[in-house]
């Protein structure tokens, strides 16, 4: 082994657990999203048998300080604490659990190339902070984490403005590839026509603006969460796994 | 990369859990080298497991006929269940002795990113093994850690409703850790300590 060509560094960094595979007899794999090295990919060792006590502090959806230390393929975790213990809460709510896997995998899929990752791990510990609290409906905040996540990485959506000319709304016609609403001149074949509620909820998702999004009705919720699910498919082009799991009202 | 047959058993090692390329190699040429005699043993014995071993008609413990031992063995206790994640877990249990009754194996836990949601695993199952009056309290002997945690909760809802008794292993057990790591007295102790699991 030319093990000497290789210099191992250590470095420190808050970190989100995205999720854990199992290697070997005892160790796993942890992929982490951190602000400033992006998402790493680093073996935690022997954390599934009895005596560690990494074990619980790298359950998935924790935020954690980690200390790593580089290596060829996978860095490996020397060291870490538990910062906000998101991922026990989570658990505790089937709902819960199910939205922050789906956020998981959309930020681990936007965070697979140097990407501005600071601002994705801003956006999911935000998101993994109101799951943990509570006070939403857990559906809502997924929803507005992705468009929010999906706009991060670029495709910002619009869901006031028309997308194509810009012409003030409010539209009543979506189009899920041109990313929002689309005025009736610009208006492509394909396009849909959802309730003018949906198109409200989705501007205050996109925006922030919880206490108008919490306002709404399930219909609405149900038929925006499917443009939501619908954009972020486009631009991801593979399907996220978790989306068909999650459990909404 | 190697000749066909070789490679080809490369490949096939590499593609076995916990096993990278490196050790997928070093596991090819051992056996190339190994001898005759041991090396049929080995096939003989992955083919005899695939061909022999099926999972119990009524619990997805492994077994070799329609129902595994346990679910066979008159003197296990009826009116109680063990749900686990694993046949493995199975095996753990049984270790402690402190535990009598029957099993019911999901086949994992409810992990939606790697796409294992609760139709992936045997709960329908579960669910029709309680519709009679025959079990009273179903332990909940998932994992220690955040998926198990979580099938727990899931469970834990669904049968809210039936009446049952309802109980998760207590703490003590090591978070984030495998339940076939836990020793014995560790595990038994979490069995003669459970508590409801319904708040
Ligand atoms: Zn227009
Ligand atoms: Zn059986």
């Amino acid at each position: 082994m030319p093990r000497s060509s290789f210099a191992s560094k250590s470095y420190r960094t808050p970190a989100i657990v995205l999720r854990t595979h199992k290697l070997g007899e005892a160790d796993r794999i942890v992929v982490l999203l951190t602000p400033s090295h992006g998402q790493v990919r680093a073996v935690a060792k022997g954390v599934r048998r009895t005596s560690s006590r990494l074990g619980a502090t790298l359950e998935p959806f924790m935020l954690v300080d980690a200390q790593l230390s580089t290596g060829r393929s996978l860095h490996v975790v020397t060291q870490a604490q538990i910062r906000a213990p998101y991922g026990q809460r989570l658990a505790a709510d089937y709902r819960s659990y199910t939205a922050a896997h789906a956020m998981a995998e959309t930020a681990e899929r936007l965070t697979e190339d140097d990407v501005d990752a600071a601002a994705q791990y801003r956006l999911l510990h935000g998101a993994f902070a109101a799951l943990a609290r509570g006070e939403q409906d857990p559906s809502l905040i997924l929803d507005s984490f992705l468009l929010r996540s999906v706009a991060t990485a670029g495709w910002t959506p619009s869901f006031s403005g028309c997308v194509r000319c810009g012409a003030p709304g409010p539209h009543v016609a979506v189009n899920v590839p041109l990313g929002g609403v689309v005025c009736a001149a610009c208006r492509p074949a394909g396009s849909l026509s959802p309730a003018p509620e949906s198109i409200d909820l989705l501007d205050a998702l996109l925006t922030g603006d919880w206490a108008r999004a919490a306002s709404s009705e399930a219909a609405a919720r149900r038929e925006a969460a499917n443009i939501v699910s619908g954009y972020l498919q486009w631009h991801l082009e593979r399907v996220v796994k978790s989306l068909k799991h999650v459990e909404r009202a | 990369m190697y000749e066909g047959a070789v490679q080809d058993l490369i490949d096939e090692f590499g593609r076995l859990p916990g096993i990278g390329p490196k050790s997928a190699q070093r596991i090819a040429f051992h056996v190339l080298e190994a001898d005759r005699a041991d090396m049929d043993r080995l096939a003989d014995a992955i083919r005899a497991v695939k061909d022999k071993v099926k999972f119990c008609a009524v619990c997805f413990n492994v077994s070799e006929q329609e129902l595994c031992n346990i679910c066979r063995d008159p003197k296990r206790d009826e009116t109680v269940l063990c749900v686990v994640e694993e046949s493995k877990d199975v095996m753990a249990v049984e270790r402690t002795r402190s535990f009598r009754g029957r099993y019911h194996v999901l086949g994992g836990s409810i992990n939606p990113i790697a796409g294992i949601g609760p139709e992936q695993l045997h709960i329908r199952e579960l669910l029709n093994r309680l519709h009679d009056d025959t079990i009273e309290e179903v332990i909940i002997a998932t994992d220690p850690n955040l998926e198990g945690e979580a099938t727990s909760t899931y469970l834990a809802r669904m049968l809210k409703s039936l009446g049952i008794k309802i109980t998760r292993l207590a703490s003590g057990l090591p978070v984030g850790g495998d339940l076939e790591y836990a020793d014995e007295v560790t595990l038994g102790r979490a069995f003669e300590g459970r508590r409801s699991a319904i708040g």
